[in-house]
Order: structure tokens, then sequence, then C-alpha cells
């Protein structure tokens, strides 16, 4: 995939920008605070309908006022896409060839970003690695975020019906017996597809980890469903045993206990945790090589490699994993990639070809030589 | 006060469906038209009103105390098909391929809605299964999550009473080019698939 052009209007600090791209390297230099990850930002608006920075909307509308848009010719194996998102006050719209697209379908532009801030993925609460996980297999398997939602429906009629603490607990448990049903069919579903593909993406990540960090275990990220890991039996049968084992906890504590969103996904090295025992590095590392096994995974079911977006990874890695990345990246053929630095010389692009660059200057950018 | 036009314009927009551009149309199609057509419309919409109700027996749409389908002596009094709303039984009316009764439930299942068994017509459901010669229950609620919990509700109350219950099968839509079909329809179609 190649986006070749991105125009940005009232885009953040950006009231009027033109970029052309190239299909490797484009680097977008400047010093801080200049606009240089509102670029990449805009691209991945394009693929998700969000910011990754921002809940706030209106946070991606320059001051002056919108609309807001972004515009971009991407083309791929198949031809070449329009791609364009709008934003005018509360309203926004995504659109692909003039055609309103949903960024959770299977034809969304696809798109794998790391940051600082994706570090966290290892230290934050299992929602967001469970959030991680499901937005990667909503690329694969066709239905599965519908399939997601209709779940999320159960648990929260179950919740209300938990919630409701002036109901007998007699007719409560009456009440929720047609949506446990539910809970543990579309459930079931979910931890077996879960099971399947967390399979399959540690297979590619145990690889990118090992080229980094030869010395350490296989890196992976643990599925830990929530009938835990060493239960035996299949899984429909562990998911009514819990749902009757935590019945009285339930009605205590006013939620559902039970289900495949309590489920986990534990980065590991070998058997140990990288959350408790991982050095910053680690950290670094296994997100960095979830982010490759990520990519190589895409592009073998669908392939073709999404656009890949680094906001200022330099500066995140040392010396050593800084140049066995970019080596990747440059022996990776077809991958279009989006960097930011503040400082050229950090970036390990060994053979300088295919790389376009950009200054970033207060919400300006221009063409400059590498 | 609005004149005549503006004042039924007003009203159009309040229906599911119409914007101000369609109530406009309708609006100046009826004053072109002679006063009888105005007159009649004005009159179904009283009588629809003021006439219909609820059908004692199956609780659906009714000009008197039961409707004509229950009244139907050709019917089969002993098969009752369970719908969610009276426009789901029309559906399955206009079928012509069920020739038993029906029993309207009112809604579904939805504790988010505040919508319990007690908000629709259960009791009264299974009143009608104990007076009557009843031998087969057809669920046809929608094939959501609320339709779905309504269904399975049904069905506990319903098989230790020895009727036989029977679910509308879901999957592939007649006529469908299975390459447009929706994945989520497409894989139920899958599990549900039958021995030939």
């Amino acid at each position: 995939m190649h986006l070749h052009s991105l125009f940005l209007r009232d885009f953040r600090n950006f009231l009027e920008q033109r970029f052309e791209f190239g299909p490797g390297f484009n680097i977008l230099t400047g010093r801080n605070a200049q606009g240089k990850t509102n670029v990449l930002e805009s691209i991945a608006v394009l693929s998700t309908g969000k910011s990754f920075r921002t809940s706030e909307n209106t946070d991606l509308i320059a001051w002056q006022g919108g609309p807001t848009t972004v515009f971009a010719h991407v083309s791929h194996e198949h031809g070449e896409d329009e791609w364009k998102f709008t934003l005018f006050s509360k309203e926004k719209s995504l659109e692909r060839n003039g055609k309103p697209i949903s960024p959770r379908s299977r034809h969304a532009l696809a798109t794998v970003l790391f940051s600082p801030e994706e570090i966290l993925l290892i230290r934050e609460s299992p929602s967001h690695r469970r959030n991680y996980v499901d937005h990667l297999l909503s690329r694969f398997i066709i239905g599965y975020s519908a399939m997601v939602r209709s779940y999320e429906k159960v648990v929260a009629q179950r919740n209300r019906l938990l919630g409701d603490e002036f109901m007998p607990a007699a007719r409560r448990q009456d009440l929720l017996s047609p949506f446990n049903q539910q809970l543990v069919d579309i459930g079931t579903k979910i931890v077996g597809y879960r099971q399947v593909w967390t399979v399959r993406l540690n297979e590619e990540l145990a690889l990118q980890y090992a080229a980094f960090a030869e010395n350490d275990d296989a890196a992976s990220l643990h599925y830990m469903p929530f009938f835990g890991e060493t239960a035996v039996g299949c899984v429909p049968d562990l998911f009514w045993q819990r749902l009757a084992e935590r019945r009285e906890d339930e009605c205590l504590r006013r939620v559902s206990l039970v289900g495949p969103h309590r489920d986990d996904f534990v980065p590991k090295l070998g058997s140990l945790s990288v959350r408790h025992f991982g050095s910053q590095g680690q950290h670094r590392s296994f997100v960095l090589a979830l982010k490759m096994a990520e990519m190589e995974l895409t592009r073998k079911i669908l392939g073709y490699a999404p656009i890949l977006l680094l906001d200022d990874v330099a500066s995140e890695l040392d010396e050593a994993r800084n140049r066995h990345f970019f080596d990747y990246l440059q022996h990776a053929s077809g991958i279009q990639v989006f960097v930011t630095t503040t400082d050229l010389k950090l970036l390990k692009v060994s053979t300088w070809n295919r790389v376009r660059c950009y200054d970033v200057i207060a919400g300006k950018a221009s063409p400059r030589p590498v | 006060m609005a004149n005549a036009i503006d004042r039924l314009i007003h009203e159009f927009t309040k229906l599911p469906g119409v914007g101000e551009k369609t109530a406009l149309r309708f609006a100046f199609h009826l004053l072109k038209e002679e006063p009888k057509r105005a007159h009649d419309l004005a009159q179904a919409v009283i009588d629809l009103k003021e006439r219909m109700r609820l059908c004692s027996e199956c609780f659906g749409l009714a000009e008197h105390e039961t409707c004509a389908i229950c009244k139907d002596a050709r019917r089969d009094p002993t098969t009752i098909c369970v719908v969610e709303d009276p426009s789901d039984l029309m559906a399955v009316e206009k079928t012509h391929v069920f020739r038993g009764l029906y029993h309207v439930l009112h809604g579904a299942i939805s504790p988010l809605d505040g919508i319990g068994p007690d908000e629709l017509r259960i009791k009264e459901l299974l009143q009608r299964l104990s007076l009557r010669q009843v031998s087969e229950v057809v669920l046809a609620t929608n094939v959501n999550i609320e339709g779905e919990a309504t269904s399975l509700y049904l069905t506990r109350l319903i098989k230790p009473l020895d009727i036989k219950l029977t679910r509308l099968a879901s999957g592939l839509p007649v006529g469908g080019d299975l390459e447009y079909i929706d994945a989520t329809t497409l894989t139920r179609a899958f599990e549900d698939r039958h021995i030939l």
C-alpha cells in the first residue's frame, strides 16, 4: 500500500498543506511542537476515524475554525482509492471513493502505529489489551466486530438486571437465564477466535522479538481466558460452571463477572510477565516486536503491508535496537513508513534510498533533501 | 395560529420517515385533490384511534372484542405463532403460509429499556395455553439479543407443558446471492445447516 498524496486543511496547526510521499521512508523532521506528529495523526484518522492523542474531535480542528479536511490518495494492487475525512464542529465523516465507510470495516485503511504512548499497552488495564487484540482480529475475521458488539449488548442487559437492587433474587435469576444462554453462545465464539489468533500472532511475535534480543526467552502475548488457563474441559462447560460459581458474587457486586470481557492478554518473556519483571528496554522491545508481528500477520492474511506510523520512535530505542529496527524495515519490501524525528541523525536508515524528507516548521512543511 | 397548510405539514413531519419535503408534497397533494379524499383520510385517522383496540384473545389489532383472525373458523386454533409486534403479525400473515392463530407480545425483554416479562403479554399467552387445546407454539420473535432472550425465556416456560415448540429458522434469504449476504447471517446459516 502506498499513500502518495496527502492534503490537510484546518487540521491542528496546518491551515493548508499538501504532501507528496514516496513508497518507502517518509521522514518528518523539525523541532518540538511544530506539527510533525499532527501529520501522522491525520493518517491515523483516515484509518480509525479518530485520533490516537485525544478523545475530543474538536481538538483536531485548527483554531481558525474548519471544516477540517484530510484527503489522501492511496494506491494498492487493485488500483487507487481516495480517502477523505471531514470534521465540522461535532459532525465527522469518513469516506472512501466518495462513499461512507466504517473504520471497523475490513476495508478500512490498515495502519500500524508505534508511538511513545503505545508502550503503556503493557502497563495499562486488560481492557486496553483486549481492545488492541479485538481491533486486530476485526481486520482478519469477517463479522468479528459485530460479534463483539452483540456480546457487549448482552453484558449490558445482564448488568442492568444485576444492578437493579429492588428486584427479588429469584426473579433476577429467572430473567438472567435467557441472557446467560446468549452470553455463553456468543462468548464461546469470541474465546475461540482469540485462542486461535493469539497463537498465530505469537508465532510472529516470537520471531520478531528474537531478532532484537536473542538472549531473552521467547516473547508472547499470552492469552488468559476468564476461566483460567489451566482449566480443563470444553469452553461452554467451563463457562456455565463459572457462571454458577460466581452467581452470588455477581449479585453482590452488581456486575457481570464471567465471560471474555474479563479476558486478559499478558505480555510474557518465557514464563515471566514483562509487566512485572521486564526492564524499560524490554518493554519497548516487546511493543515494537508486537507491532512488527502485527505488520507481518496482516501482510500474510490480507496480502499487503499496512502503513506504518512511527512517532518519535528513535528516541525510545537504544542504538542497537534502532539499527536493527530500521534494517528490518529497509529489507521488508512494500512497507511504507512515516517517521517523525527531531534529529535525522538518530534514524539509522543505513542505505539512504527510497527516502523522502519534509521539514515541519510551525504548521508548514517543505520538502528537503536528505 | 398558523394557517392550515403549515399545521398539516407540521403534523406530517412528526411521522416516522417523513421529512419536511415529503410532508410538503403530501399537504399540497391533498390540497389539490377533491374534498372527499381529505375527508376519507381524516376519517381513517380518527377511526384508527377510536375503533382499533387489542384483540382480547391474541392482542393483535382488532375492531371488535376479538380480531378477524381469531374469529375465523377456518384457521387452526391448535397452532399459535408468537410475535413481538402487530407489524410482525402482518408480515407473517402476508405470506399465507401460516394458518394458525397468533399471539402478540408487544415488545421483547430488554432490561436496558425497562421491559421485563411483566410488561409483555406473556401471562396471557400461558393462560391461553392452559385453557385451549394447543399442540404447537411457533416462536417468531426477532433474531437479535432481545428477541432471542424473549424466545429463550418462553422456551423455559413452555417446554414443561408438553407442547411442541418451534423457532423460525434464520439464515439465507430466499433469492439471495451468497456473495451479497452479510457475514453474520451467512455464519448463522452455516451453523444451522441441515442434512439432506
